[in-house]
């Protein structure tokens, strides 16, 4: 594909904000190990530290006034809100009034406080390290035992180690259908640790009372309450450049930084962030590089929503928002959702557009789950049956569907609407009635199935689980992923034989492939009746992935999102293929799950980050389905 | 012009063959109006067991599962319950959207002012359903609110989380809930952080609104970490997922369902089973549930009320028309009456309090129930 | 031959042609009956869906004779409506005067909504279904954003609608307070034999007028005074007259319908109306006939969205509470199914098809109501057996419908060969 020179210039000047971004992000992260750099931050830390030990100050004046204010209210009869607003004025004053008495304790400082911190630090690396090791230690040791009945085991390894021991540890079919983090239950540090943590004690006195020397105002009373502050001021567990320099910054310690120092400590500290602005350029520069061939690959559309994720990802990193586990939750429901969306894959080739009567394939999937679970099957036994029945059960009930979308050519996807409808009440009312016994299957009031069955225990993450292996932090369910892979294989390969190419014939164009012999109408109720199997299936994977099966009103909305992913893989409402419902699923859920993440985290108003999350989404899609251009449009 | 003739042919058989039949006795009838199983059974099994009871006296129906999108066929179904002149009180537990048109219309339009209208767990506002209902009632989201902050505190949590969404924070009783956490944790020392879930409504649906629960908890202990955190989701939808999540992490507290009640979300998320002997028995199961929690090392990370609130509020209201149809009491919807009516239904001294809003103005006849919490770890063996 | 078959196919093809409305009038029979409901209640509920619903009806009509189909936009139009009570409420607008000013603020909200919704689905031809899709979650968050948001924290507004203990506006708006509710039915309440008697009348009157200046066929003149007749004497009949004792006819709500079916038949004259219809048979035929497509479409959804916002105001105001973040739900859901239950087809839609299909199936609503608890005795299954029995019903009489047009397509191309 010709690269215009437009196209070039432009990439090189992102490449070159790329460039720099790199060198910057390189340079501060080196910087953090020069001992100037040290210096400052021992500068700013000496300052939070002080803050931090007049904190305990500050809250109590605050606290009293919150104490006065609410008995004040409570007393003058104030109403809920008008209380809430008082208290809340009232705090804030004193506060504020504590924190300008406090102010004269900043400008004294002496050479036995900086020096006092600079011991403790050392004394707490040391700690930190000694037990960061025994910590380790333990939850390897946990992973090589056998795992006792019912009590969940494994865990995903942390996000930076590495540890081979841990990875290679069994995992409990009873747990993880998500990773669990380090469960450090049970944990006891070791006699040597404990010792190493008496000894830090005269580090810290020694730093308490040179600070009252500086403050007298401070009594050693108050500084027994904020002890353990002041000492994770000074260097807390887990502690890096960026924390320190966080926490000194949120108590102001720029203050005492001049000259250029502020920007360069700035830089050092936003070294990793520099880093992932430079991969977001990186994307960006290759984007616009190869702009051509993808929008020809995937259609415009599409390429617009990938870089509204690759966004969503830098921004995810930009707000330490930590990026392997949303990867992991990210290829979770690829999985999950995808074979749902397969399930579109079939009718749409056939001619009957999208299926909006999917519901009726879930049902079956779901009726032979919960008949496996009335028999009381487990494990990769009850799997195999719910699929091979939901299958079988599947089959007529396709085939009957499709019968009736035969008579009903031109208005399918509407008439498919209520018959999805119709069906799941149904259905409403046969998992009240069927003569289901099993104890933990039905009602705790009464008789009937109840609303939602807990997968765990018997096909719960029994897919997702599968040779599950982590690399770099990302836990990957392998069996998902394996099992939604051969499905698309087999629908390629279907695509290709001949019913299968016979079968988009007569979807793309009846008149013309009726001409040649095909007859239509038996090619219809094959893909119908594909597409309801194949919903059948999916519903099993989606609920043992998920952890639980939902009835009664559940199927229902699965329509709707399986279609969204399939349209906005590039699909039309007549053309389909496997590469879009991969994409389209990936790109609709990943967007959801990264979505409401970054959402959370960039805007604090409650309530308004899922608002602005769906306008922003939602917005970008549909900007990109308005722009032409390329594969993907009818 | 055929049309018409046929559909007039039609009128006419019709209307010959359904001549009203006049009933025989002379009793009175008590209409519950509740909702499907699809959202959850307490409602329904309540109504379910009075039916079985009094076959005579009692008519029961449900709303819609869509009942944000179907008022009108729930304001139907109400009007159908009030064009039967025997019926002489309706319960609607829960009185969701329609209730208030519907109750105004019975009293306006079908001029039947001697039905007593008893609205519980209600949808709309408390200014509309206080109008249109003779009373209300509420689960107690404002002691419940405390409650939920101390037992976070008493568990030692250090941070509360509240998952819930903008369209929820529309509504008055959440908000108030909100607003009575916000001040509780601050005056108790805990940290309350607001995260928004999606709308189940919206398009994620409630499978997404479901996962994001799944995912995101165990970022927040990991944010947390050594921390212990306490969790609070205000959408019926998500509770199984929040519950499944917490069991999974240590440090991770679930202080109180959205609606508190033993049967909210656990029967899946613990897979409790329960034998057909033992329906009904709320003891029971309680045990059965306590015994699964001790498993997980979670009976002190759990909590709930023991009642099941809206089943109370069915027998309660019940009871109450009862006594009100024979003539026991002297004014509609009187304190201390509904209070005797809901401990003679549960056995309980129930607590019972006027909801008063954020504003201060007090609702004579919106009364909100509470109950205290139950200590799983008393039920272990 | 012909002669001596003719009224063997007559019968035949009648009922072809009417097959749904057929199946309607009989199911609805049945569940009356089965029901053992009293008639006058029945009734009464029929004509209080037929008051709510009709109007939003007939504003599907224009988009669908414009091949856009169902006009999901009459969302968006029941959301402009909404911003108009609201607004209305929050200054204390009583009566009419309420309603007037809900229905001023919905003309230049909707029609910019129609505008946007129309440019964008023209920018997304052949891709309409996942725009529409998406579209909708849009629009909500927008109106989340608006309500919940802007109004109360840059738009302040009045206490009364605001919730209490925080900003945006309340879950519910309570419109009995500003007497909105009944707004326009009130204005005039006739009994329906009032009514029937005065619209009897005109028709006799304007029959008699029309035959004596030889402008009507005296075959029809017949037909239509003697069903007039018939009418008026079976509702003397000693059981008719009692069931229809509770109905009352709001005449203002019905002149506006009518306003609107004399509307949607006038503008199909105009040229506007032509390019309408030539739109919706084919958008290639029309552009090339020098349509500008792209903006009759735009008009033609701006037009709708107007007429489903002033909808949704009868509907409300007839409902007496505004529920303000679920409201816009109610709209589409029925309103589409109604009008294809009447017979309207992807690009056919008439006054007639919109009010018998409006009339059946919210009178198989109302009949199926408590059938299933009554048959099955068990309210939980007998509601889940209405959900399934109703739209099962719709889905029935789409697929006869579209079977309908499939046969006489055939018989044309039979008859061309």
């Amino acid at each position: 594909m010709k690269i215009a020179k437009s196209q070039k210039i432009l990439a090189g000047l992102v490449f070159l904000i790329m460039l720099a971004l790199l060198v910057a992000g390189i340079m501060g992260l080196m910087a953090r190990h020069q001992a100037s750099t040290f210096a400052t931050l021992d500068e700013m830390r000496s300052y939070s530290v002080m803050a931090t030990a007049h904190q305990p100050l500050v809250d109590q004046y605050g606290k009293e006034a919150n104490e006065k204010a609410y008995e004040y209210a409570q007393a003058n009869g104030y109403s809920r809100n008008q209380r809430r607003d008082y208290v809340l004025e009232q705090e804030a004053l004193a506060r504020k009034e504590a924190l300008v008495a406090l102010r004269p304790g900043f400008s004294q400082d002496s050479p036995g406080y900086a020096q006092a911190i600079l011991t403790l630090d050392k004394e707490l690396e040391k700690y930190y390290l000694a037990l960061d090791a025994e910590e380790k230690a333990f939850l390897a040791a946990k992973g090589q035992e056998a795992p006792p009945v019912e009590v969940p085991v494994e865990e995903a390894p942390p996000a930076e180690g590495t540890d081979a021991a841990v990875m290679e540890a069994p995992i409990s079919e009873d747990d993880a259908m998500r990773p669990v983090i380090d469960d450090l239950t049970g944990f006891e540090p070791s006699a040597a640790l404990v010792a190493q943590k008496e000894a830090i004690t005269p580090y810290a006195d020694a730093l308490l009372s040179e600070i009252s020397l500086i403050h007298p105002a401070l009594t050693a009373d108050m500084l027994a309450g904020a002890r353990q502050p002041i000492i994770d001021a000074v260097r807390a567990k887990g502690d890096t450049f960026e924390t320190i320099y966080d926490r000194a910054l949120a108590a102001g310690a720029d203050s005492v930084l001049t000259g250029r120092d502020p920007l360069f400590m700035r830089m050092v500290r936003e070294a990793e962030n520099l880093l992932y602005l430079a991969f977001g350029a990186l994307a960006l520069g290759l984007a616009i590089l190869f702009y051509k061939t993808m929008v020809k690959r995937m259609g415009t559309p599409r390429f617009i929503i990938l870089l509204f994720f690759i966004l969503l990802i830098v921004l995810a990193g930009l707000y330490d928002i930590a990026i392997p586990g949303m990867i992991t939750n990210i290829l979770q429901r690829l999985g999950m959702y995808g074979v749902l969306a397969l399930a579109m894959l079939p009718g749409i080739q056939s001619g009957i557009s999208l299926n909006m009567g999917m519901p009726i394939g879930i049902i079956s999937g779901l009726l032979s789950t919960v008949i496996a679970l009335e028999m009381n099957l487990t494990g990769w036994g009850a799997l195999v049956f719910a699929i091979v029945v939901g299958i079988l059960m599947a089959v007529p009930v396709g085939y009957a569907y499709g019968l009736l979308l035969n008579r009903i050519k031109g208005s399918e996807m509407t008439v498919s609407t209520y018959v999805g409808f119709s069906y799941v009440s149904l259905f409403c009312i046969a998992w009240m009635l069927l003569p289901f016994r099993n104890p933990k299957l039905t009602w705790a009031l009464g008789s009937g199935l109840r609303l939602m069955h807990n997968m765990s225990g018997n096909i719960g993450g029994l897919l997702d689980n599968f040779l599950r292996f982590n690399v770099l932090g990302v836990s990957v369910p392998t069996g998902l992923l394996l099992f939604l892979g051969l499905s698309c294989l087999v629908m390629y390969l279907f695509e290709r034989s001949r019913k299968g190419v016979a079968m988009i014939a007569a979807g793309s164009n009846p008149a013309f492939a009726k001409a040649s012999g095909i007859n239509v109408d038996h090619m219809r109720i094959i893909g119908t009746t594909l597409s309801t199997v194949i919903a059948a299936v999916g519903i099993i994977v989606y609920s043992q992935s998920f952890g639980f099966m939902s009835l009664y009103m559940g199927p229902q909305q699965m329509g709707f999102i399986a279609a969204s992913a399939i349209l906005i893989g590039g699909a039309s409402v007549s053309k389909a293929k496997v590469f879009h419902v991969i994409l389209g699923t990936f790109l609709f859920q990943g967007v959801l799950a990264m979505g409401i993440q970054v959402a959370n985290a960039m805007i604090d108003v409650s309530g308004l980050s899922e608002v602005m999350r769906i306008l922003i989404s939602n917005g970008i899609i549909l900007y990109a389905l308005t722009q032409a251009g390329g594969k993907g449009r009818d | 012009m055929k049309r018409a003739l046929v559909m007039l042919l039609a009128l006419i058989l019709t209307l010959s063959l359904a001549l009203p039949v006049l009933a025989e006795a002379p009793k009175y009838k008590i209409a519950i109006m509740t909702g499907t199983v699809s959202q959850g059974e307490e409602e329904y099994r309540a109504a379910e067991m009075l039916k079985a009871k009094y076959p005579d006296i009692v008519i029961t129906d449900t709303y819609p599962d869509r009942f944000a999108a179907e008022v009108e066929t729930t304001v139907g179904k109400l009007l159908a319950f009030a064009s039967d002149p025997e019926v002489k009180a309706i319960i609607m537990v829960q009185a969701v959207q329609g209730a208030a048109a519907a109750f105004t219309q019975i009293k306006t339009d079908l001029k039947r002012d001697d039905i007593l209208l008893i609205a519980g767990v209600p949808a709309e506002d408390p200014q509309t359903i206080t109008s249109a209902a003779d009373f209300v009632m509420g689960v107690d989201e404002i002691n419940g609110g405390v409650q939920i902050a101390q037992t976070a505190k008493d568990w030692g949590a250090d941070v509360l989380i509240h998952y819930s969404f903008a369209r929820h924070m529309g509504y008055e009783t959440i908000v108030a809930r909100h607003n009575i956490l916000k001040e509780e944790t601050a005056r108790l020392g805990i940290e309350l952080v607001d995260r928004d879930a999606p709308d189940p409504t919206g398009d994620a649906g409630m499978s997404g609104a479901q996962n994001f629960i799944l995912e995101d908890v165990p970022k927040v202990m990991k944010e947390y970490e050594g921390k212990k955190v306490a969790f609070f989701c205000t959408n019926c939808g998500m509770q199984e997922a929040l519950q499944a999540a917490v069991l999974k992490e240590a440090n991770a507290y679930y202080p109180l369902p959205c609606c508190p009640s033993p049967f909210h979300g656990f029967p899946a998320s613990l897979g409790v089973a329960v034998d057909e002997a033992d329906w009904g028995d709320i003891d029971a199961y309680i045990k059965k549930a306590a015994a699964i929690l001790k498993e997980h090392d979670a009976e002190q990370r759990f909590s709930t009320w023991p009642v099941p609130v809206n089943y109370s509020m069915i027998t309660g209201a019940f009871e109450y028309a009862t006594n009100w149809i024979n003539g026991k009491y002297t004014e509609k919807g009187a304190f201390a009456d509904v209070k005797a009516a809901l401990d003679t239904a549960t056995g309980y001294d129930v607590q019972l309090t006027n909801y008063e809003d954020g504003d201060g103005k007090v609702y004579p006849t919106y009364l909100m129930l509470y109950f205290d919490r139950v200590n799983f770890a008393e039920f272990v063996d | 031959m012909t002669e001596l078959n003719r009224p063997n196919i007559n019968i035949g093809k009648h009922l072809k042609e009417y097959v749904v409305t057929y199946v309607f009038l009989i199911l609805s029979v049945i569940f009356i009956i089965v029901s053992g409901r009293p008639m006058n209640d029945i009734l009464f509920q029929i004509m209080s869906r037929l008051v709510r619903n009709l109007f939003i009806v007939l504003s599907l009509i224009i988009p669908i004779i414009t091949g856009m189909g169902i006009n999901f936009a009459i969302t968006i139009g029941a959301m402009a409506a909404q911003v108009g009570m609201l607004l209305a409420i929050n200054w204390s607008l009583t009566g009419i005067a309420g309603i007037l000013v809900s229905a001023l603020i919905t003309v230049p909200l909707a029609s910019a909504f129609g505008f946007l919704i129309g440019s964008l689905l023209n920018k997304m031809k052949g891709q309409e279904t996942i725009g529409s899709l998406i579209l909708g979650y849009f629009a909500n968050g927008a109106y989340q954003l608006l309500f919940l948001f802007v109004f109360g924290m840059i738009i302040p507004l009045s206490e009364k609608v605001t919730i209490v203990g925080a900003t945006g506006v309340r879950n519910t708006l309570d419109l009995t307070i500003n007497k909105l509710q009944g707004a326009i039915d009130g204005v005039l309440r006739i009994h329906f034999s009032t009514a029937l008697y005065i619209v009897s009348g005109i028709i006799l009157v304007g029959a008699i007028i029309l035959f004596v200046t030889k402008r009507m066929s005296s075959r029809r003149f017949y037909t239509l005074g003697g069903l007039t007749v018939l009418f008026l004497i079976i509702y003397h009949l000693p059981f008719v007259q009692p069931s229809f004792a509770n109905v009352h006819v709001p005449v203002v709500t019905f002149v506006l319908v009518g306003l609107l079916c004399l509307f949607n038949a006038g503008i199909m004259k105009t040229r506007l109306g032509q390019q309408f219809r030539a739109v919706g048979q084919s958008r290639t035929v029309a552009n090339s006939a020098g349509i500008n497509v792209n903006r009759v479409r735009l008009i033609a959804i701006m037009l709708s969205t107007v007429l489903a916002g002033w909808g949704q105001i009868i509907f409300i105001q007839n409902l007496g509470t505004l529920q303000t973040y679920s409201a816009h739900e109610m709209v589409g859901l029925y309103a589409g199914a109604a009008i294809l239950v009447g017979g309207a087809s992807i690009n056919r839609a008439t006054n007639g098809q919109a009010i018998i299909g409006c009339l059946l199936f919210h009178t198989l609503f109302v009949v199926a109501q408590d059938a299933g608890t009554v048959m099955f005795g068990n309210p939980v299954v007998g509601e889940y057996f209405r959900v399934f029995l109703c739209y099962g019903v719709i889905a029935v009489a789409l697929v006869m419908h579209t079977w309908r047009s499939h046969t006489a397509k055939k018989k044309m191309s039979a008859l061309q060969a």
